[in-house]
């Protein structure tokens, strides 16, 4: 019994849930941007991955973390503009786009990790550098917290300052207001001289950008390793926060924690006598769970529009 | 008159589309302090000359000039810039944001460059709305509120833009009596504050009530520059149309048969949950048409919805020549030859992206099939359609034109020729002439009341008040979710029926008979 509770509420769970909640909290924040503009993304899968392979890429040419992030970045931006291009000038469909590049950026990383480092699998090597974790003394005098949101990487902060960060630019600036208005009502907002496209633009590169982050983050978090199809869905989990919080910075935030609770807690179950598939089903069957629960209160609305 | 200020000049101004003349030298002068109507049919091209003097579409030709200036807008600012504003006919508002945000949109007062400064944007906004007169909740999210109050709020924004002269598209489309006499007293008092007002409408009585100035537009080009003193309802209508129009439905005799539809005490809720149509009852016979008329959001969606299938009471019951239809379906009410015409006519009532043909038929193959059980009987398909152009008069170079195409009335003839032509004994109608052009109104108001005569039952939902009197043998009035008796043809006049639809005390006969 103690060690059930030691799982569901014991510091290494919480660090890790902390740790874990990192690239999706990064990669919804951004993705909030392009939900709030109104246009539907599920390509963040793809953003994600490729911006890992680059971001390692960058900290091994270099042998500097940071450098490894700004290679993520340019990454993430460079794949947002392809999206953009196909999906705001060549009017082709998001969901489809976004599913083309999902399915190529695996093959497309994988290819590059054999062609360039000639390995299959996963890539290790001590020239890839990672971000340093951050020891915060004033959060290490307080006990249990300390355990939890002490030492961990330097990102992990950066993601939390993100959130307000992308809460104050959402609600409290005139930026905010026209990408929300521009995602409500884009005729409307075009009689109040806001450029749609343009603000759709900004939304979809600060996504791009901060998916780079969230994918630097994947192989520069410690571990300085690339493996194949690394981002392993946590897009995918992103887009699910972004839709379950309706892009709001909080409470997408939230759905990111509650997703990677259940994984810290997976990690947890491996310890014990429980099949490791059906322990890592259960953060996939959280966010069906989740998913389920927060249409019900819309089923009935949709039901009624059909 | 004559030494105010032009404060808009329209010389010669042209714009084409393909090879569609939308304006073709249009001249107007528009004049400080007056409210300018401009009137004319759909696609007589009140609405691009608008756009164009709003900003938002370019002119091929001519000169604008604000205030003696010739300008050159490029976006809906720089007209913004030179003081107009425009109100258009579908609110361009945001459903989820409060009005505060819906008004500050795009001109946000802000503190040091970068956050919104809401104190100072409120005061400003409160400061127009006290100066005008506008009573609107500024905290208040923009979905709660009735039509009216988001009117002003559109006319507020406008006004929070340094707006000097005001657009406003077909404003009284969707106002009660009592709302359009608040309009107009809202528009006077703009103008006596200096502003100036160029109205679009279809409706003759408002123009001649409100204007100071008419210019009236038929095929892109200017048929009449009129004082209102000039003319009566009749010439503007004949200038209009080119011909002229009767602008009083027919009546014709007729015998009134069995009860056709009977509903007693219907219960319906919302999408929310929400109680909307409160213990209502109501019956309709063969050869009448039963008229409701109330304000918007008074329970008459959720009333058709029910009627029709689309939303199943919570209570009550509906019976149809005697069967009960409380339950059944769209489709089992289709088949037994009951007639709907949405609202909504391009979301609910046709669809967009497909053929005439392919609207045509929406219904007429699960209500009467084809010889053919399979495959579509595109001969058969393809007469009932040639019927309904034929019949309806749909401007269409063929059946094939996606309805994307057409016009609204168009469109609106098109659903309704659908409908009325399938032989059906109930129709169910609601807002039948809303937004279409004086022409088309006349010509579907005449098909209600031929098929009427016919013996058709007809229940006709409509905010339009004006319509339910013309057509409405018996007049009720549905508020919060309840009828009231508002006698039958002719019998209570606009302002007694208008004072029930805001939820009056029903009107004691004999004092009507007295007045």
């Amino acid at each position: 019994m103690a060690e059930i509770l030691n799982i569901l509420f014991g510091t290494a769970t919480l660090a890790a849930m902390v740790r874990l909640s990192t690239p999706l909290v990064l990669a919804s924040m951004g993705g909030a941007f392009g939900n709030k503009s109104g246009v539907f993304n599920i390509a963040l899968e793809s953003f994600m991955l490729t911006s890992a392979f680059f971001a390692m890429y960058g900290s091994y040419l270099t042998e500097n973390a940071m450098v490894g992030l700004l290679f993520g970045i340019a990454t993430g931006l460079i794949m947002s503009v392809i999206f953009g291009i196909l999906v705001f000038h060549f009017g082709s469909n998001p969901t489809v786009v976004s599913i083309a590049l999902n399915l190529s950026a695996w093959g497309f990383t994988t290819l590059l990790l054999t062609s360039m480092f000639g390995t299959r699998g996963s890539f290790m090597d001590p020239k890839i550098v990672s971000f340093p974790s951050v020891d915060i003394p004033l959060l290490n005098q307080i006990p249990y917290l300390r355990d939890i949101l002490n030492n961990q990487n330097v990102l992990v902060y950066v993601a939390w300052i993100s959130v307000v960060v992308c809460w104050i630019i959402m609600y409290k600036t005139p930026f905010g207001l026209r990408l929300r208005g521009v995602g409500i009502n884009e005729r409307a907002a075009q009689t109040t001289g806001t450029n749609v496209l343009k603000y759709r633009w900004i939304a979809l590169l600060a996504t791009g950008g901060m998916v780079g982050v969230s994918g630097a983050f994947l192989p520069l978090c410690g571990i300085s390793m690339f493996t194949e199809n690394m981002s392993a869905g946590k897009g995918f989990l992103a887009v699910a926060a972004i839709m379950i919080g309706k892009g709001h910075p909080v409470k997408v935030f939230l759905s990111c924690l509650l997703f990677a609770y259940a994984d810290a807690v997976s990690i947890g179950l491996q310890a014990f006598d429980v099949p490791s598939q059906v322990v890592m089903t259960l953060p996939y069957a959280a966010t069906v769970l989740v998913l389920f629960v927060s249409s019900i209160k819309n089923s009935k609305t949709a039901a009624m529009e059909i | 008159m004559e030494n105010m200020e032009n404060v808009l000049e329209i010389i010669n101004v042209s714009k084409v589309f393909g090879s569609l003349v939308a304006n073709n030298k249009i001249n107007m002068t528009v004049k400080k302090g007056t409210v300018h109507s401009i009137i004319g049919e759909n696609g007589a091209g009140k609405s691009t000359l608008m756009n164009i003097i709003a900003g938002i579409y370019k002119p091929d030709g001519g000169e604008i000039k604000v205030k003696g200036k010739t300008v050159h807008f490029k976006n809906p600012n720089n007209a913004s810039d030179c003081g107009i504003g425009m109100v258009h006919q579908e609110f361009m508002l945001f459903d989820d944001l409060t009005v505060l945000d819906n008004v500050m949109m795009g001109r946000e007062r802000t503190k040091t460059g970068i956050f919104i400064d809401k104190k100072k944007t409120r005061a400003e906004i409160q400061e127009i709305c006290d100066k005008y007169n506008f009573n609107i909740p500024l905290d208040s999210v923009v979905k709660d509120l009735p039509v009216a109050i988001l009117q002003q709020v559109e006319i507020v924004k406008v006004l929070y833009r340094g707006a000097d002269i005001i657009i406003l598209d077909e404003p009284t489309a969707v106002l009660t009596p009592q709302g359009i006499e608040g309009l107009f007293n809202a528009l006077r008092f703009l103008i006596s504050k200096g502003k100036t007002i160029i109205l679009i409408t279809h409706k003759l009585g408002e123009v001649m009530e409100i204007s100071d100035y008419i210019t009236v537009l038929k095929d892109g080009q200017v048929t009449g520059n009129v004082l209102p003193s000039e003319v009566d309802e009749e010439k503007l209508a004949g200038l209009m149309v080119g011909r002229e129009v009767l602008l009083n439905a027919q009546h014709i005799e007729k015998e009134i048969g069995d009860e056709v539809l009977k509903v007693t005490d219907l219960v319906v809720q919302d999408k929310d949950g929400i109680e909307r149509v409160k213990g209502l009852n109501l019956t309709v016979h063969a050869g009448e048409v039963v008229g409701i008329a109330g304000v918007a959001g008074s329970g008459q969606k959720e009333l058709v919805e029910a009627l029709y299938g689309l939303n199943p009471p919570v209570a009550g019951s509906i019976t149809y020549k005697g069967e009960d239809i409380t339950h059944a379906s769209c489709r089992d009410h289709r088949c037994k030859g009951i007639g709907y015409v949405p609202q909504d006519r391009l979301g609910a009532g046709a669809n967009r992206e497909s053929s005439i043909w392919e609207n045509c038929i929406m219904g007429y193959h699960v209500a009467h099939g084809f010889k053919n059980k399979l495959l579509l009987d595109r001969k058969e398909a393809g007469e009932f359609t040639g019927e309904v152009i034929k019949d309806f008069a749909v401007k269409t170079p063929s059946q094939e034109s996606k309805v994307r195409t057409l016009s609204g009335g168009n469109v609106q003839k098109m659903i309704v020729g659908r409908e009325f032509l399938q032989k059906n004994d109930l129709l169910i109608i609601e807002d039948p002439t809303r937004g279409i052009d004086i022409g088309a109104i006349e010509f579907i108001w005449q098909k209600i009341l031929q098929l009427a005569a016919q013996g058709v039952a007809v229940l006709l939902v409509s905010h339009e008040l004006n319509e339910v009197m013309e057509l409405s043998d018996r007049i009720e009035v549905i508020y919060d979710g309840k009828l009231t008796y508002a006698g039958a043809y002719r019998e209570l006049t606009e302002q007694q029926i208008g004072l029930l639809m805001m939820g009056g005390k029903a009107v004691d006969k004999t004092q009507i008979k007295k007045d």
